[in-house]
Parts: C-alpha cells; sequence; structure tokens
C-alpha cells in the first residue's frame, strides 16, 4: 500500500514538476545591420515548441524545458544560430545572424568568362540562346560571334578572339580536348562547329585568363558541357532544306543511349538560290553518332560519346587573271571521333573526373591533278580530382596526357610523290586553389606544366584570378594568366628545333545585374613572345615574333524592357599588332577588326506561338596586302555588315518550324583577294575577291519530336 | 517493493513521455494544417513551412510533414510578386524536403505528384529557357506518381491541368478535356484516403479547370 502512495505521490510530483518547467521564451532576431529578420523559423530542437519572428523580428512562444534544451535559430540565406538554454538561465534571448557562405550564390570570376547554361547565374547567354540568335543557324561558334572580344572573319567561322588567332582557340567537351572542333571546307569557306548544340546543357566560353586545368590555347577556351541522362525514349526528325537528320533515344533505369544518322547535300539548294561560285560537286555529308550514358552510383556518371562523319565538296574557281580557265579545288574530309568521361565521388569531399578522346581526321585537297592529304591522329587522356577542405577552401589537381601526329602527302594523280610528319606526345600536370573569405570575394590561384616530346622542351604557367563583389549587385574582377602552345601543325612539320609560342594576358572587368538587366564592361592587354617568323630564308624559322592586343568589350543584355523581347548588344574595340610569320615589320593583322558591334533582338509572339530574331553585325574594315603596294599591309578591305533573320514557330508541342535568312538587305562583303601568281604584262598582280559562297543563305526546317507518350496520336496528326 | 515501484513508475512515466510526444505530433500537425488552410500572405506561409519544418525535426520517420515543408515552399515559388532568384530558393528548400520525403516513404505516390508541380513552379520562373525540360520533367514525375497510385486524384488533377494549359497554349479546344474533369471531380471524395493528415487538397482545383466546361 505504501509503495502505491509513494507511487502516486512521486507520479504526482513529477507531473506538477512537468507542468511547472512551461516557460516563456521571447527575444529578437536581427541580421548585423540590426534590422529585424521576419519569418525566422526559432525553435527547441528536438521537440514541437517553436514559432516564426513577426515583421519586426520578435518572437515568443511557450516550451517546457526539463533541464536544458538547444534553441534554434533558422532563416535562408544565414548562418543557423545554435544555443544551449538552461532551465533556469534568462530566456529573453537576442540573436543576430550572420550571412551564410553558399558557394552558388557566391561572387564567381567573370573576368574573360562568359557562362551560359541554364543553371549557371554568370550565364550571359542559356543553351536555347546557340539556336534561336539570328545568323547562327545552331552553329555554337557563330552564336559566341555575337558576344564581345570576338573579331568577324567570315571566310573562316572559327572564333577569332582577343586579336588571336583561330588556332589559339581550344575546344573542350567535358574537360576533354577536341583536337578537331570544327567541319572542312575549301580555302575561304566558312566552317562549322561539328556538333549539334542540343547536346550540350551549358558552355563556358572564356576570352582569356582562364584556368590551370587548360593549355595550349593563347587566346580563348570554349568548354562545352553535355547533357546528362535523357528522361524520356524519343526519336527526333529534322528535315531541311540542305539534308535531314535522325536520332533515336532508348532509356532505362540509370541509362539511356542515342543514336543519330545525318545526311545533307546542298545539291538541289544551290540550284535554285544564286551562287557566287561554280560547283562539281556541292557540299554533301553523312555521318552518325552514338551517345551513351550511364549511372555508375548515386553520384557517379560515366558518359560516351562516338561519331564518324565524311563529307565531300568540289568548287570550280576561276583562275585569277585568265577567266576562262576553270580551276577545281575540291576538299574530302573524313572524320572519327571518340570522347569518353567518368565522373563520380570517390569520398565525402573528393570527386574525380576522368575521361579521353580519341580523334583520326584526313582532310584531302585537291587542285587540279594535285593532291595534298593532311591526317591528324590526337588522343587526350586526363584524371582531375577536386577536393572541398571546406566550404570555403577547394583545391583541384590533375594530370593530363596529350598526343598528336600530323602528316601530310603530296600525291600526283594516285601516287604518293612526298610526305613529312611529326609526332608529340605531351604530359602535363596542374593545379589550382580556389579561396573564398566571403560571399564577396574570392581569389584563385594556379598553376600548370608541360612537357613536349617533340620539342624536347617543358614550360610552366601561372595563373591568378579574383573578384570582389560590391553590395549593389556589382563586381570587380581581374585575370592574369601565361599561356603557352606549340606552333602550328604546319609550322611544327620538320623542325623540331622551334619552341613555344607564348602570350600573357590581363583582364579587369566590372559587370552590373540589375534584375534582367545585364552589363559589363572589360579591359584587356596581351603580350604575344616567342611567335615563329619566318626570316628572309623560307625554311629556318624562329621563335622571334613579338606582338600584342588591348582592347575594350562592352556587354548589356535586357530581358525586361520590353515584354516578351530580349535583346543584347557587344561592342569591341581592338588594337592590334604583330610582327611574326612573314611579317617584313609589325602591322595590324588582317584578322582583327578594330570595331565589331552585334545587336541581337528576339521576340516571343505567344498568339503566334512564334519566336522571331534579327541579329545586326558590323565588322569595320579589317587590313590587307595589297601585293601592288610598295608599303606592307596598307590597304583595307570595305566594312562587313550584315542583317540576318530567324523564324521559330511552335507547331504543336513537338513540331517546330524553322526559317533563316542571312544578309536579307544584300550588303556586298568582301573577305579578301586572292593574287595571281605572277604579274600581268603590265607588271601589277592581277586579284579576284574572295567572297561569301552566296550573298544569302535561306535556310527552312522542320523539327519533330516524338515520345512514347504520344507518338502513335502525334505520328497520326503529322499528316 | 521498492524496485517494482521504481519500474511502475519508469514505465507510466516513459508510456506518458510518449503519449504526450505522440499527442503533441498530432496536435502540432493538426495546428500546421489549420493554419495552412488559412494562410494567404507569403508570410503566413513562411510561417507555417516553419510549423512543419520542426515537425519534421522532431518526427523524424514521418514524411508528412516534410511533404507540406515542400508543399508551402513550392506554394510560395508559384508567386509572381516574389522575385525569382527567390522563387528558386524556396524551390530548393521544397527539393530538400521532397527528397527526404522520398527516402522515408519511397512508394508514396502523393510526393511524386508533389514532384510534378515543384517542376511546373520552376518552368513559370522562366518559361523561355525551362519550358521545355521543366515540362518533360513534371509529366514525368506525374508518371511515376500514377504509377504508384492510378487512382491519386491530385496526379490526375495535375496530368489534366498540364494537358489543359497545353491545349490553350496550341490554340486546341480545352472542352476536349471535360468529360474527365468532371467524372475526376464527382469520384473526389471516394478517391480521397481517409486517413489524418493525408494530402486531401485540390478539389477547388479540379472545380477552377471546370470553368472552360458549360
Amino acid at each position: 500500500m505504501k509503495s502505491v502512495t509513494t507511487y502516486l505521490a512521486l507520479l504526482f510530483t513529477m507531473l506538477t514538476q512537468l507542468s511547472l518547467k512551461a516557460q516563456s521564451i521571447s527575444g529578437k532576431v536581427v541580421d548585423p545591420n540590426a534590422h529585424p529578420i521576419p519569418g525566422c523559423n526559432v525553435y527547441l530542437d528536438g521537440t514541437f515548441f517553436g514559432t516564426s519572428t513577426k515583421a519586426d523580428g520578435t518572437f515568443q512562444f511557450k516550451a517546457e524545458i526539463e533541464d536544458s534544451a538547444i534553441f534554434v535559430v533558422e532563416f535562408l540565406g544565414y548562418e543557423d544560430f545554435r544555443k544551449t538554454i538552461l532551465l533556469n538561465s534568462s530566456l529573453e534571448i537576442n540573436v543576430t545572424l550572420n550571412e551564410a557562405f553558399d558557394k552558388l550564390n557566391a561572387v564567381t570570376v567573370t573576368a574573360g568568362s562568359y557562362g551560359t547554361g541554364d543553371n549557371d547565374k554568370a550565364a550571359v547567354l542559356n543553351s536555347l540562346d546557340v539556336v534561336t540568335t539570328a545568323g547562327a543557324l545552331g552553329d555554337v561558334a557563330a552564336a559566341l560571334q555575337t558576344l564581345p572580344g570576338t573579331s568577324i572573319n567570315g571566310e573562316s567561322g572559327r572564333l577569332f578572339v582577343h586579336g588571336g588567332t583561330a588556332d589559339e582557340t581550344g575546344t573542350y567537351i567535358d574537360g576533354i580536348l577536341v583536337h578537331q572542333p570544327y567541319t572542312s571546307s575549301a580555302p575561304n569557306m566558312a566552317v562549322r562547329g561539328r556538333f549539334n548544340p542540343f547536346m550540350f546543357s551549358g558552355t563556358a566560353f572564356s576570352t582569356g585568363g582562364y584556368s590551370a586545368e587548360y593549355g595550349q590555347a593563347m587566346s580563348s577556351v570554349l568548354i562545352l558541357n553535355t547533357k546528362e541522362l535523357q528522361d524520356e525514349d524519343a526519336l527526333n526528325l529534322g528535315i531541311m532544306t540542305i539534308g535531314g537528320d535522325v536520332a533515336g533515344t532508348k532509356t532505362w533505369k540509370d541509362g539511356a543511349i542515342t543514336a543519330t544518322a545525318n545526311y545533307m547535300n546542298l545539291t538541289p539548294y544551290m540550284a535554285i538560290i544564286p551562287q557566287n561560285y561554280g560547283w562539281k560537286q556541292a557540299p554533301a555529308s553523312f555521318g552518325g553518332g552514338i551517345n551513351v550514358r550511364q549511372k555508375t552510383s548515386k553520384n557517379g556518371l560515366i558518359k560516351l560519346y562516338a561519331t564518324a562523319d565524311q563529307s565531300t565538296l568540289i568548287q570550280q574557281q576561276p583562275l585569277i587573271g585568265v577567266p576562262d580557265v576553270l580551276q577545281t579545288v575540291g576538299v574530302e574530309n573524313k572524320n572519327r571521333f571518340v570522347n569518353t568521361n567518368w565522373k563520380g565521388q570517390l569520398a565525402d569531399a573528393w570527386i574525380l573526373k576522368t575521361g579521353g578522346s580519341f580523334t583520326y581526321n584526313t582532310d584531302q585537297y585537291t587542285l587540279d591533278n594535285t593532291q595534298l592529304r593532311d591526317k591528324l591522329v590526337g588522343g587526350h587522356a586526363k584524371a582531375l580530382a577536386i577536393h572541398e577542405v571546406n566550404k570555403k577552401f577547394h583545391v583541384r589537381f590533375g594530370t593530363e596526357y596529350f598526343y598528336k601526329s600530323f602528316e601530310k602527302t603530296w600525291m600526283f594523280g594516285d601516287v604518293a610523290d612526298s610526305n613529312a610528319s611529326y609526332a608529340d606526345h605531351k604530359p602535363t600536370t596542374f593545379a589550382e586553389a580556389e579561396l573564398y573569405t566571403s560571399n564577396q570575394f574570392v581569389v584563385k590561384a594556379g598553376l600548370r606544366a608541360e612537357y613536349s616530346s617533340y620539342l624536347q622542351r617543358s614550360n610552366v604557367a601561372p595563373r591568378l584570378a579574383m573578384a570582389y563583389q560590391l553590395k549593389d549587385e556589382s563586381q570587380w574582377s581581374f585575370a592574369y594568366g601565361m599561356f603557352w602552345q606549340d606552333p602550328v601543325n604546319q609550322q611544327l612539320i620538320s623542325r623540331p628545333y622551334l619552341s613555344y609560342e607564348k602570350a600573357q594576358h590581363y583582364i579587369l572587368s566590372y559587370t552590373k545585374t540589375l534584375e534582367d538587366r545585364n552589363f559589363r564592361v572589360e579591359s584587356y592587354y596581351k603580350v604575344y613572345q616567342q611567335l615563329v617568323k619566318y626570316p628572309s630564308q623560307q625554311d629556318v624559322y624562329t621563335n622571334t615574333g613579338t606582338g600584342y592586343a588591348a582592347g575594350l568589350d562592352l556587354f548589356f543584355r535586357d530581358k525586361q524592357t520590353i515584354k516578351n523581347g530580349d535583346y543584347w548588344i557587344s561592342y569591341s574595340f581592338l588594337l592590334a599588332e604583330r610582327d611574326y610569320r612573314n611579317y617584313p615589320e609589325a602591322a595590324t593583322p588582317s584578322f582583327a577588326n578594330t570595331h565589331t558591334l552585334s545587336v541581337v533582338y528576339k521576340h516571343w509572339f505567344s498568339s503566334l506561338r512564334s519566336q522571331l530574331g534579327a541579329t545586326f553585325t558590323y565588322g569595320s574594315p579589317r587590313t590587307h596586302n595589297n601585293v601592288n603596294s610598295p608599303n606592307f599591309m596598307d590597304e583595307h578591305l570595305p566594312s562587313y555588315k550584315s542583317l540576318d533573320l530567324n523564324w521559330s514557330f511552335l507547331h504543336r508541342e513537338n513540331i517546330i518550324f524553322h526559317a533563316a535568312v542571312s544578309n536579307v538587305l544584300g550588303f556586298d562583303n568582301v573577305f579578301g583577294y586572292n593574287y595571281a601568281p605572277l604579274p600581268n604584262q603590265n607588271g601589277i598582280y592581277s586579284r579576284t575577291e574572295i567572297l561569301p559562297a552566296a550573298k544569302h543563305f535561306i535556310f527552312v526546317g522542320c523539327f519533330i519530336t516524338l515520345t512514347k507518350n504520344g507518338a502513335k496520336n502525334q505520328l497520326d496528326k503529322i499528316n | 517493493m521498492k524496485t517494482i515501484a521504481t519500474l511502475l513508475i519508469a514505465t507510466t512515466l516513459s508510456m506518458n513521455l510518449a503519449f504526450a510526444n505522440s499527442n503533441s505530433y498530432e496536435k502540432a500537425m493538426g495546428e500546421a494544417l489549420k493554419e495552412m488552410a488559412e494562410s494567404e500572405t507569403v508570410e503566413d506561409l513562411q510561417n507555417v513551412a516553419n510549423q512543419f519544418q520542426r515537425i519534421a525535426k522532431a518526427a523524424k520517420d514521418e514524411w508528412l510533414p516534410l511533404y507540406y515543408h515542400a508543399q508551402c515552399n513550392v506554394l510560395m515559388g508559384f508567386r509572381t510578386s516574389l522575385e525569382a532568384d527567390d522563387r528558386d530558393k524556396y524551390l530548393d528548400l521544397a527539393q530538400n524536403s521532397i527528397d527526404e520525403a522520398i527516402e522515408i516513404a519511397p512508394q508514396e505516390s502523393e510526393i511524386y505528384a508533389l514532384q510534378s508541380m515543384l517542376h511546373t513552379a520552376r518552368l513559370v520562373i522562366d518559361p523561355m529557357s525551362r519550358g521545355q525540360k521543366m515540362m518533360a520533367a513534371s509529366g514525368q514525375a506525374i508518371g511515376q506518381s500514377l504509377a504508384l497510385n492510378p487512382e491519386n486524384p491530385r496526379a490526375q488533377y495535375l496530368k489534366l491541368s498540364n494537358e489543359v494549359g497545353q491545349a490553350q497554349f496550341f490554340g486546341k479546344d480545352p472542352s476536349a478535356y471535360c468529360d474527365r474533369i468532371l467524372a475526376l471531380y464527382k469520384e473526389w471524395d471516394e478517391l480521397n484516403v481517409s486517413e489524418t493528415f493525408y494530402p486531401k487538397w485540390g478539389k477547388a482545383e479540379v472545380k477552377g479547370l471546370m470553368q472552360n466546361c458549360k
């Protein structure tokens, strides 16, 4: 009996005690500037006791505390506040929350970097922009030419950045080198990128000062990141005025395979649209590829991409000075490309990325009866480790191996006449550290070292970048870097005594973002040293060439002012001089426009389900060396102007019509002159203009996506 | 005797505490759901989201507090009065809760229906660049939801809502879906699970879809 009484008494006491412990906790939450933070979650850890702060930052709630409890305050964007409170301690708690460090929202180095992606905050163009920019015709390189820092070289189609040649731009897919990023074309005819822009989820286009992870590019790198897993089975069809393509995707749990095939032939098109040149065989190509994705673990993904392509074209050009005699100029290209990579998490704060690529490319050029064959075999293997030491300090380091062999064969008819070649192995290593002192300041420092077996030389390249963010959504960034690159293939053959060419960049950039408006101004200075020069004797090359480039880039994009409208304006000012190759003296090279302007506008008409795009491009006159003039490079070509239009119409959710016309106003653009090898009877070298293939390019296409969900219905609807 | 008494006390107390705890869960959920039903402003939703977050942290085995925490944040993600960046941050929070909820209840159809809504909220923020990707993701999540429970009325509603939206965009007659919308509205109460705290929302939304049907 006694025990029962004790039990009851005890129970009573304890229950009383429990209810006695109900206490009121109150206080106020402010940020470091003493502004109240409403909506904070205030509670005792592991209990249901808690509340939210009011508009003035104050809170009050009742809680039953045993002996002690952990008091927590949480709010998005701030560091959690935790404090152990005791039963008898003061329960009036005033809290100051500190801003949390968040890498995703922290400052990023924008000097020289134009991110394009769907998730990237620093993105200036998203992946769809590449496809919808008028004049680009779905070519990544062409779309990027509407950004500042690029020069317009209509006869090339490749990326010329900050007074550098196109060979100074390196292209990478998922961090792995692409040896042959462009299609092949006849001399002075524009090439295109080999890759379908829809393959990529994001692009990082750097106009200089880039990370130690990338080398062998003196001016610029273009980093293309492919999409991850496909969502569903699909069949994509493209029917175009110049050909057709088809892509089929089959998915399974954690994996997918896509097979593609394409065939292009401009013969029917060129029969209708007047051309500036005669064609024996209009450009024609066919190719195919496969693309495999497989998840290997929660954070692991393996990607494989392989393509085989083939293209031919044969032009007929009148012999310079002898208009009646036609000369046959042709090129036949074969390209095999494999790119594979694996990304996985090794341990908690360790990510490993490995990958490799292989390229086999042949170009067979025909000039009447003479043939010239270029064969390139390239390989790249890479392993990169990324370690997050803590939230604010990251290191990345890796090792790479590049292989390249290049062979030139001269043929007469079918008989090999002579050949020359070289091969190079290049082991490389790099390391980079990134330190954030706060959301506002970041500094990155890196070092890269390479050794070339062919040149028998090594190089070391330091890189440095930093960025500081101001309160008003604006920021300053600075980048410095040293960049080494092998001389181009043609120069390297039989000349192992040559050395690397070298460039150094200094870039200062200011950006300001106001909601959907983005402004950027960037100035740079770039010094070239050790450029290959051909002094008087053609065969003895030296590394004594020099050069510089300095300029100012302006970029403004506004998605806000015009409803359903979106435009950007890019302007580049460039001063560049070089004394290299066969230049007798320092001169502005012919690929460098002093002023370049691009204005891109897109408008979405929702009632018509159509997007109209217009791009205006202006390139100031480029220099040109008239061989009949006693002075070097003292003539200028006419300025370049073009207004391009495109129109996309979403017929159904899975059918898009697309039409594009280039140079609608019919500007006469001249890309240069070809001179006769010998002077005529008056002692003058006669010349012909290098023109675009045609004044306008007209494109019409229909793109269809069929998925399992409604494939049958939509198939019926097509007709 | 003493030992027995101590034991008795201990058991009673622990039972008591356990009861108090589960009782608190019921109470806290009841209160939070009531407030959710009454919430109008972003501040209201933020406060309710905080409540659900507190419950989720105290009752770690329950998926429902996570579900409602995510739902409050998805609703904030739809608020056009907020800036796009902030809306995306709310949706990030919602995604975290959905991921945690799926770990607790991987076979729960309702969570995937909410996931579909989240993808749609992402789409609405920037339809031009996200349209294609998020439309597919939203459709896929509905598919997962319906695969787990073909009768889930909210998944059915979201599917119809997407289809009607697309039909309107492409200038087709949305009244073609009216039979299915009406049928869903009629069956709504039967289709809903009677379990306490289980998601029940959606009837008013279906009624909203019926506006095109007359």
